[in-house]
């Protein structure tokens, strides 16, 4: 019995390391003296101040966050509404509904980038920073509305007819009682659609056009042409920003704690 | 039809699909009554409660408030107000925003005028100093009060209870059943209760519904439900199940003189229906009304059945006793442990005994609840 | 349907406007366009030809010329590499994944189990792109894995690491293993264990419980795991374009190669499609696998 628990956990614990060594080495040489990239030679912060200094870099981060706080913005309305319909009501063609919004997801993403960039060169639509906003609504919809809906089936109904049973209208119900109540889950969809905005390569690559490179196409350039201790400042960076995001959206998903009392 | 009625339903219907949940239920709540609808699960009884709430519109009929009709009214628009089964107090509300939560639009604005207003809603369910806590921080007899507080301050011409006390212990529900009582009395506001508890429904109600599989079996006054049960169902519902098969063979003088089925002859006092001669009817007796005596009383005009002792169980104040008759019809009897506890009982498992009980706690039910007749009546 | 369900039927069609009008829009139709264009034929500055006649140009069989171009043993060979690649990194993910989430849901301390299942979660959101630069860092001639080889002794000059089957192969389990771990442990941690103590009650060993009890109440999570690792495995694109080489191009490269290198789009949407049809028919399978069990860990 023991010996099974100790070789289970030994296997878990050589899981893990597999799982984060990779990172941390790669945060690790991100502040390595030196470009002789395999040897440590010492700390510094040369090569984060010196992405300070790369206006390729810069132009990027700046083109991410224009796209993620846009797409994001408009993905978690528009999420929000298809979860709320989803959850609160019965309606024709509801299956064909949950199928669509669970597509984007669902097919490659090198297909739906070759549909997109296929579709805007036949629709005359110039590729920009505008069309990877659409291209990133399109999957972040379906994120922000798998995230609310599962919010909401956890949802007590009978406090929205506790709320109508007082005297207010749907409407006010829905302002006073659903929203404040549905918000964590709004806001932690809203946070991981942020992050897979800010690190979308494949669809980006497609429907990205001159001037529109965000930072994974920046980065992935880079790759492309060699190794530097540059490219793992930025990963890094990158990383660091993500796994922030998503620890806020996972402390949000938390049921409230009346909820675990019942 | 008058202004002494709160709630007037006429021929409600509510189906879901092909199943009726509540099917064509008409009844009259009276002014500053305790009404309690009481049946077990999948009966209709909240079905019909979130009817008059206005959760849930209702098929056919129509239903009466104040002497208004709000058959489609929405549950905003409607004089009641409701106490939920889980309380449902809003979890990012405090204790005092949730009792406020509904005077906005009951035309109590203002911060001041809404403060007096919480603090009596809270002071009648004595929960005063309990204003800024959360609902996850209150006890489950604390939740159901704010529950109460926040649907009275509204001050609703009807007041529905869904089952509210369900989630408290034992101990707790005995005590807030004769709280809610009295505060019931003291403010005169209609409440319609609805309940699964049989014992519940009879501590607090002025009159009971007792429904079952969407229809209304019995209305009657609490006590009369309990003491008069109309059908087998509502017999058995109220633990009423020693049920005897006999046919009349004379109707006079005010008496029914019938023959059991298992053999003898009973006289019952007429309740009002009619009889005639050769009809087969069913009576039923309380498990405590029922006696078991070593000799035949029945010629000292004292119904007795012979029955074989099946079974004795001890529960501490009574002692219950489980017997056959001659028909091969089972019995209960509840015998209160009076004597003292080391004077034998005169009977055993297995042995011979007679049934009797006072012809007054006969009561003949109606047949027709769809249960099997072994006699063959109707 | 009662009033109030229609109308709670009007209020679904309001919310539901602007997403279907988004996805309609710049989602199933982008679709239905890069479908049509896989009936066509690349002009001869990329674009499509023109068709003179429609009637014949179909008649004669032409539109489908893409798909049959695409049954040329080259392509047939990028499928099945693809295909194969999908294949053994799901099995690696499975036989890896299986103890560990036993681990975290049966074995571990109930009061760690939220932070080893966070730690899994963590690199399922962080950029794949850079994951996967992770090990081109570590991979490369000059990089960690070469110097330990050679300080070990083991080689004495770098070996060549990268732009095989081997690097891919390590790009796609790394990818994927948190999305075979997460379902299992969604389904071993509802596995009520009560269920294993009456199994070794009722005299069966430990090994047998494990086979007998064990695996089938939890197929659910193995059969969604599966499901999570291969889709996306059978798409992949960055890993192979990163780690592997010249030689390891699958069926997502050559999509975007069709597309955005040689300009053929109609080729490239036909080879988009032949995968697309693949996953759905794979996620059609799962659902009937659902109905049938009733245990969806997944959707």
């Amino acid at each position: 019995m023991r010996r099974r628990a100790t070789l289970l956990g030994v296997h878990a614990a050589l899981v893990y390391l597999f799982l984060y060594a990779p990172i941390a080495i790669l945060v690790l040489f991100s502040f390595n003296r030196t470009n002789q990239t395999a040897v440590w030679q010492g700390f510094t912060l040369e090569w984060y101040r010196s992405l300070l200094h790369n206006a390729l870099i810069l132009s990027a981060v700046r083109n991410s966050l224009l796209v993620g706080a846009v797409a994001t913005a408009i993905a978690t309305v528009v999420g929000t509404l298809a979860a709320l319909a989803l959850g609160r009501h019965e309606f024709r063609g509801k299956g064909a509904t949950r199928a669509l919004l669970y597509l984007p997801i669902i097919i490659p993403e090198i297909v739906v980038g070759a549909a997109l960039v296929t579709f805007f060169g036949v629709v005359g639509l110039r590729l920009s920073l505008a069309t990877v906003v659409i291209a990133h609504v399109v999957f972040s919809i379906s994120y922000v509305a798998i995230v609310v809906r599962a919010r909401l089936s956890g949802f007590d109904r009978s406090l929205e007819e506790a709320a109508l049973d007082l005297g207010a209208r749907p409407l006010q119900t829905f302002w006073r009682v659903t929203l404040p109540l549905i918000l964590p889950g709004v806001v932690s969809g809203a946070l991981l659609v942020v992050t897979i905005s800010i690190d979308d390569y494949v669809i980006t690559s497609f429907v990205a056009g001159v001037g529109a490179t965000t930072l994974p196409l920046q980065i992935y350039s880079m790759l492309k042409v060699g190794v530097t201790p540059e490219v793992n400042a930025v990963s890094t960076l990158l990383l660091a920003g993500t796994i922030v995001l998503i620890l806020v959206a996972q402390r949000l998903q938390q049921p409230p704690p009346e909820r675990a009392e019942g | 039809m008058g202004s002494d009625s709160s709630v007037e339903i006429r021929s409600l219907t509510k189906r879901f699909g092909d199943v009726a949940a509540v099917d064509g239920v008409s009844l009259d709540i009276r002014r500053g009554e305790f009404f309690s609808l009481l049946g077990p699960s999948g009966c209709g009884k909240t079905t019909l409660l979130r009817m008059i709430g206005g959760f849930e519109l209702p098929t056919e009929g129509s239903i009466r408030i104040g002497g208004a009709d709000m058959t489609r009214t929405p549950p905003y628009e409607r004089p009641v107000n409701m106490v939920f089964q889980n309380y449902a107090l809003f979890p990012h509300l405090t204790v005092e925003e949730n009792v406020a939560f509904g005077l906005r639009y009951h035309g109590v604005v203002g911060r001041e005028r809404q403060a007096t207003v919480v603090g009596e809603a809270l002071a009648l369910v004595q929960l005063e100093g309990y204003e800024k806590r959360r609902p996850h921080q209150l006890s489950g007899g604390q939740r159901q009060r704010v529950a109460l507080a926040r649907a009275l301050a509204l001050k609703p011409e009807v007041l529905l209870l869904d089952e509210p006390l369900g989630a408290l212990d034992q101990k707790l529900r005995k005590e807030v059943q004769v709280q809610l009582k009295h505060l019931q009395r003291s403010l005169g506001i209609t409440f319609v209760f609805v309940t699964h508890d049989q014992e519940e429904a009879l501590t607090m109600s002025d009159r009971i519904a007792v429904m079952n599989r969407g229809r209304v079996e019995q209305m009657d006054d609490a006590a009369r439900v309990f003491e008069r049960p109309e059908t087998e169902f509502v017999a058995n519902f109220m633990g009423a199940s020693n049920f005897f098969a006999a046919r009349v063979r004379e109707v006079a003088d005010g008496t029914l003189r019938l023959v059991l089925a298992a053999g003898g002859e009973v006289r019952l006092p007429l309740n009002g229906r009619p009889h005639r001669p050769d009809e087969v009817v069913r009576f039923v007796v309380r498990p405590e009304k029922l006696d078991l005596r070593a000799r035949d009383l029945s010629g000292h005009g004292v119904p007795s059945v012979g029955v074989t002792i099946e079974e004795r169980v001890y529960q501490g104040i009574s002692t219950l006793w489980i017997v056959r008759d001659a028909a091969d019809e089972r019995f209960v009897v509840y015998e209160q442990n009076e004597k003292p506890f080391e004077e034998a009982s005169p009977f055993a498992v297995g042995g011979r005994a007679f049934l009797c009980w006072s012809p007054d706690h006969a009561v003949i039910i109606r047949g027709e609840t769809g249960i099997r007749d072994e006699t063959g009546a109707p | 349907m009662t009033g109030g369900e229609r109308s709670s039927e009007r209020t679904a069609f309001r919310l539901l406007l602007p997403p279907w009008v988004i996805l309609g829009a710049f989602f199933l139709l982008p679709l239905g366009v890069l479908f049509l264009m896989s009936f066509g034929r690349r002009g001869t500055y990329g674009g499509l030809k023109p068709i003179e006649d429609l009637g014949t140009y179909i008649a004669s069989g032409k539109f489908l010329a893409q798909y049959a171009r695409s049954l040329h043993p080259i392509y047939l060979q990028i499928f099945w590499r693809s295909l194969w690649m999908a294949v053994v990194t799901t099995a690696v993910c499975l036989l890896v994944s299986y103890p560990v989430a036993y681990y975290i849901a049966v074995v571990a301390p109930a009061r760690r189990r939220n932070l080893l299942v966070g730690l899994v979660v963590v690199p399922f959101w962080t950029s794949f792109l850079i994951r996967t630069y992770a090990w081109m860092f570590i991979l490369r001639t000059e990089g960690l894995a070469n110097r330990l080889l050679m300080a070990s002794g083991l080689t004495s000059r770098p070996v060549e690491l990268l732009y095989n089957d081997f690097s891919v192969l390590i790009g796609l389990v790394y990818g994927e293993l948190p999305f075979m771990i997460l379902p299992l442990y969604a389904s071993l941690e509802k596995l009520d264990l009560s269920l294993l103590e009456a199994s070794a009650d009722l005299g069966a060993p430990r090994r047998s419980t494990f086979w007998r009890v064990t695996v089938p109440m939890t197929m659910p999570g193995v059969v969604a795991g599966i499901i999570l690792v291969f889709v996306p495995s059978l798409g992949q694109f960055i890993v192979s374009d990163l780690l592997g080489g010249a030689k390891t191009i699958l069926a997502g490269n050559l999509i975007q190669n069709q597309l955005a290198v040689a300009r053929n789009t109609p080729f490239g949407s036909a080879v988009a499609f032949e995968l697309t049809a693949a996953v759905l028919a794979l996620l059609f399978a799962y659902t009937v696998y659902t109905k049938r069990t009733g245990q969806d860990v997944l959707l």
